[in-house]
């Protein structure tokens, strides 16, 4: 991520990185470098996001670095109302997606954050799963004249890279003919080892999408793998309620691609998670660790 | 690029927007009229702009905070010839551009399109920021209410300009010591808002925000210093129409019949 943005910062002298406080050890090269692109607007979301506004007004290309739910529902009056309503290239990285930060406590926890940005117009979402997808989404976010929001895994980035590039932003991970599992960000990794124990264990072939864009869906994307499979099950570390399943489900069904289709999204149930623990505790309690993914498809296919 | 007379344009501006918000149905006019003056002068005699090309790159912007006195700029707008005033006829009709809080959207001159009380501001300091790393010389205003100074972000994005030294960026306070449901200082007490506002580091004037001749000398001032501006003007919310004024009740209401007809004589008198 930052090697991209680096990058971009040497041939463009309208390019600024703002943090609200937050990167210590990340970003101590950029400032060195390129100082006056880089702002750390203290800890003030709100101001941040107008200060980024009223920078791309003028014509800059912004990008803002913070932890989960702070450059998001911190300022999502200002995100909604500067950044969307005035369609600016504003492009902010929320570092820390789902339970990265469990330990820290439930007000760390970034859970709801997919619903509530793609509910806004003109922003897209991303939600990088290699660090390969990482470096592509902010080539990419910063080629677009509009806002952006990309998601990233604190910890699990998966290193190893996808089989095929499906689409733009769909990675196939695995390539199987009985069921498919979609998914996104870090979570993927979970994915991944359910697919191996569903082939091991249950000899299913699974084949693993992986979404690095979440918004806007990519319909095509989702025709090709909705013809090809029966059975479809979307995995995600953020709650059901207007996460990645239902902006699968939505742009499905639209295309009236549900008829005879065995659909199933998991993901954490509407409720906080007020118990503290790292990553992996927090998803098998929840039941989104590869185990957990398991168990529903093999019920699902079950019944 | 200035009218004449700023004094001409307040007077034209308060029969324009009587005249928008009697048709249009709408209400802010209380606090429309006490932001009128400070508007005339930015247009009438501060401001560089270019009608013809509103997009003009050393034109000094203007961020109305208060957007729901948006017809204030519509208005003002017109009258300086960004558009026809026949347009502002359409404020608050069906399909119209001209809503009852200001948008950039299909109207030129429009820097930023508010309504959520504390936005301005922040944005203002971000193209301020701008003008000083990227060496333009053009100014930012910002024209802010002063019940709108309860909102927490004006008081982030106030220590963000300091800090960076944002004297290219002047925001004026209209202080018409009226909010939402009754008087600021029995709501959230701002006072002593001067004090305040040099705390944070502001170079701070106090005018009267309806005397013209205050407004340019203090707008005017080209004086060189390492600080934000912040100007408060004192007001009257519903200045101009003797019922009107400093009755929170104008905050909602339209001027209908008789009102408006008594509205209009006494703007005309002015």
């Amino acid at each position: 991520m930052l090697k991209a943005i680096m990058e971009l910062a040497e041939k463009d002298d309208k390019l600024m990185l703002i943090t609200g406080d937050l990167g210590f050890g990340l970003f101590e090269e950029f400032q060195e470098r390129y100082p006056h692109k880089y702002i750390n607007t203290g800890i003030a979301e709100q101001n941040m996001i107008g200060v980024a506004t009223g920078l791309a007004l003028e014509g800059m290309t912004v990008f803002v670095y913070s932890i989960g739910n702070f450059p998001t529902f911190r300022c999502l009056d200002q995100i909604r109302n500067g950044l969307c309503y005035h369609d600016l290239n504003v492009n902010i990285i929320s570092m820390g997606a789902g339970f990265s930060y469990g330990v820290l406590g439930t007000t760390h926890h970034a859970t709801e954050d997919i619903s509530v940005i793609r509910a806004l117009p003109n922003i897209d979402v991303y939600s990088p799963i290699t660090e390969l997808d990482a470096y592509d989404v902010i080539n990419s976010v910063y080629e677009i004249d509009h806002p952006s929001y990309i998601r990233l895994d604190k910890s699990t980035i998966i290193h190893s890279e996808a089989v095929t590039k499906f689409s733009h932003m769909v990675s196939q991970f695995k390539v199987g003919k009985d069921i498919a599992l979609l998914s996104m960000g870090g979570i993927t990794q979970e994915v991944l080892n359910a697919a191996d124990i569903l082939s091991e264990v249950a000899n299913i072939s699974v084949s693993v999408y992986g979404f690095a864009m979440i918004k806007p869906m990519d319909p095509n994307a989702i025709t090709n793998i909705f013809k090809r499979y029966s059975t479809i099950v979307t995995i995600e570390e953020h709650v059901l309620s207007g996460g990645f399943g239902s902006s699968i489900l939505e742009c499905a069904s639209i295309q009236h691609l549900l008829k005879n289709k065995n659909f199933c999204s998991i993901g954490i149930d509407n409720i906080f998670s007020e118990n503290i623990g790292n990553q992996n505790y927090l998803r098998k309690l929840h039941l989104i660790d590869s185990q957990s993914i398991y168990n529903k498809v093999i019920q699902l296919i079950s019944e | 690029m200035s009218a004449p007379n700023t004094k001409d344009l307040a007077k034209q501006i308060r029969l324009s927007v009587i005249q928008m918000v009697n048709s249009g149905g709408s209400s802010h006019i209380g606090s429309i009229l006490s932001v009128t003056d400070i508007i005339a002068v930015l247009y009438g005699s501060i401001m560089k702009y270019d009608q013809q090309n509103p997009d003009m790159e050393d034109r000094d912007r203007l961020i109305l905070s208060k957007g729901h006195a948006g017809a204030v700029v519509y208005a003002a707008l017109a009258r300086c010839g960004y558009f026809s005033t026949l347009r502002l006829s359409k404020h608050c009709k069906d399909g119209s551009f001209f809503g009852g809080h200001v948008s950039h959207k299909g109207i030129p001159g429009v820097e930023v399109s508010t309504g959520s009380l504390g936005h301005g501001l922040p944005i203002a300091v971000g193209m301020a920021y701008y003008a000083k790393i990227s060496q333009k010389n053009h100014r930012v205003f910002c024209v802010l209410g002063d019940g709108e100074m309860n909102e927490g972000s004006n008081w982030e994005a106030i220590m963000f300009a300091s800090h960076h030294n944002l004297s290219n960026l002047n925001f004026i306070i209209d202080k018409n010591n009226l909010q939402g449901c009754g008087s600021t200082e029995d709501i959230l007490s701002l006072e002593p808002l001067d004090e305040k506002l040099k705390a944070f580091g502001c170079k701070v004037e106090v005018i009267d925000g309806h005397c013209h001749k205050a407004l340019n000398s203090v707008l005017g001032s080209g004086e060189v210093n390492n600080k934000p501006n912040a100007i408060v003007a004192n007001t009257v919310k519903g200045k101009g129409v003797s019922f009107m004024e400093d009755h929170v009740a104008w905050h909602y209401k339209t001027p209908i019949d008789a009102e408006y007809d008594r509205a209009v004589q006494e703007i005309k008198e002015m």
